[in-house]
């Protein structure tokens, strides 16, 4: 797999990453149920965790990224802040990863098709 | 919605479902998730790859076609959804009511589109492909003098200039990338088939009883022709090998992706089939006389 900014973007669509980041608060028993199935609720959805409470899903063209916007909307948990942010693939592959002073590679985009 | 093709065939893989994404891994290593919904074609060809059961139920449920190929890669078998559509019954009935006459004219569409396409992957040619211009021209409604057959003749036989190529089945390369490309592309279109409301066992020209999927075998020759193209590139591109590459495969499998225009849409094929199986479904009901193919110019 190559870096993202280099994948041809075999669909004709222009890919998109959706990020949902959420602070809920975990004081009572109810509130650390609520986080725990909003998280789940995510997962099932495609989100993948890249740090803690922020997740991000590969939306194969912006109107399926629309989709999903609804979707979490749909299951937003009753207390507690959650943002959901849309950046492009070119974007996304800009992004710079840091562990300590040293770089890491970013992650490549899923392509449309994949050999395992 | 375009959606993803996956092929599994390079090592022992374990596949399991969690959280409605579909685990790959390696031992205890995972090596990649895919949400199930975003699936639109698992193929599976390593004879030691183990599953668990809710792989093939989960991704039935999201409308993915699961192809499973035997230890010589070919594909023994397709898994595709019952309930993929909401009209089912109705198009069933549709489907099964359907006069011969419109069937006749739905094959004499389909050997048109796919005669044409011949003649555009050997547009270099000029004689054959005025020839098989010809031929299209005589295609009669089911096609009674089989022109498709003659048109096949001529055309494989300006296909691979200057290497000695014969069509068959279990012939030598470059018959397994043709078979490989076919495969993908069959499931592909089963599988809009299957999203439309169809059922892919009832043939308007195939009636094979022992071929479960007529009408997809129908619907795939005017779309054959977008892998053969590939497959004349690969063939000045790599050695002539026995056993396929994953870089040959995923060549092969991008066809799925080719920009194409069907019906005024224009996009991947992929999405495109889905416009052609509507296309079928409303020939089927009677509110529609032409099936949208791809463009073709030549």
């Amino acid at each position: 797999m190559s870096g993202t900014t280099e994948n041809r973007n075999l669909s004709g669509y222009r890919a998109v990453w959706l990020f949902a980041m959420f602070d809920l608060p975990t004081d009572t028993k109810r509130a650390r149920k609520d986080y725990t199935i909003f998280r789940k609720r995510l997962m099932k959805d495609g989100f993948a965790m890249v740090q803690y409470s922020v997740y991000v899903r590969h939306c194969a063209s912006e109107e399926n990224a629309q989709v999903h916007y609804k979707r979490v909307k749909g299951f937003l948990p009753p207390e507690g802040e959650v943002r959901l942010l849309q950046i492009t693939d070119k974007q996304y592959g800009r992004m710079e990863i840091f562990w300590g002073k040293k770089r890491k590679p970013t992650p490549a985009a899923p392509k449309q098709l994949e050999l395992f | 919605m375009i959606k993803r093709v996956v092929e599994i065939s390079s090592a022992r893989r374990h596949l399991s479902i969690k959280h409605e994404q579909l685990v790959i891994s390696e031992g205890r290593q995972e090596c990649g998730r895919i949400p199930c919904e975003d699936m639109g074609v698992l193929l599976v060809d390593h004879p030691a790859v183990t599953y668990t059961h809710s792989v093939f139920t989960k991704l039935l449920e999201c409308g993915c076609a699961v192809v499973l190929c035997n230890g010589k890669h070919h594909p023994v078998g397709m898994l595709l959804p019952i309930e993929s559509n909401t009209l089912q019954c109705e198009r069933f009935r549709n489907q099964i009511d359907a006069k011969k006459p419109v069937k006749k004219r739905l094959w004499q569409q389909i050997v048109r589109a796919k005669i044409l396409h011949q003649a555009k992957v050997i547009s270099e040619d000029e004689l054959a492909v005025s020839a098989l211009k010809g031929m299209a021209e005589r295609v009669r409604s089911g096609d009674p003098d089989n022109v498709e057959a003659q048109a096949s003749r001529r055309y494989w036989g300006v296909f691979a200039e200057g290497i000695k190529f014969k069509r068959e089945r279990f012939g030598g390369p470059p018959n397994n990338m043709l078979n490989y490309g076919y495969t993908v592309m069959r499931a592909a279109v089963a599988r809009s088939l299957c999203c439309a409301g169809l059922l892919p066992t009832l043939g308007i020209h195939h009636r094979n009883k022992y071929n479960a999927y007529c009408l997809a075998d129908d619907l795939l020759e005017p779309f054959r022709g977008f892998v053969e193209a590939r497959v004349r590139v690969m063939c000045n591109e790599f050695e002539e090998v026995e056993e396929l590459t994953q870089e040959m495969k995923a060549e092969l499998l991008e066809v799925l992706y080719e920009q194409v225009e069907i019906g005024g849409y224009k996009g991947p094929l992929m999405v495109g089939l889905h416009r052609t199986a509507a296309s079928l479904q409303r020939v089927f009901a009677g509110e529609g006389k032409c099936l949208e193919l791809p463009k073709i110019e030549i």
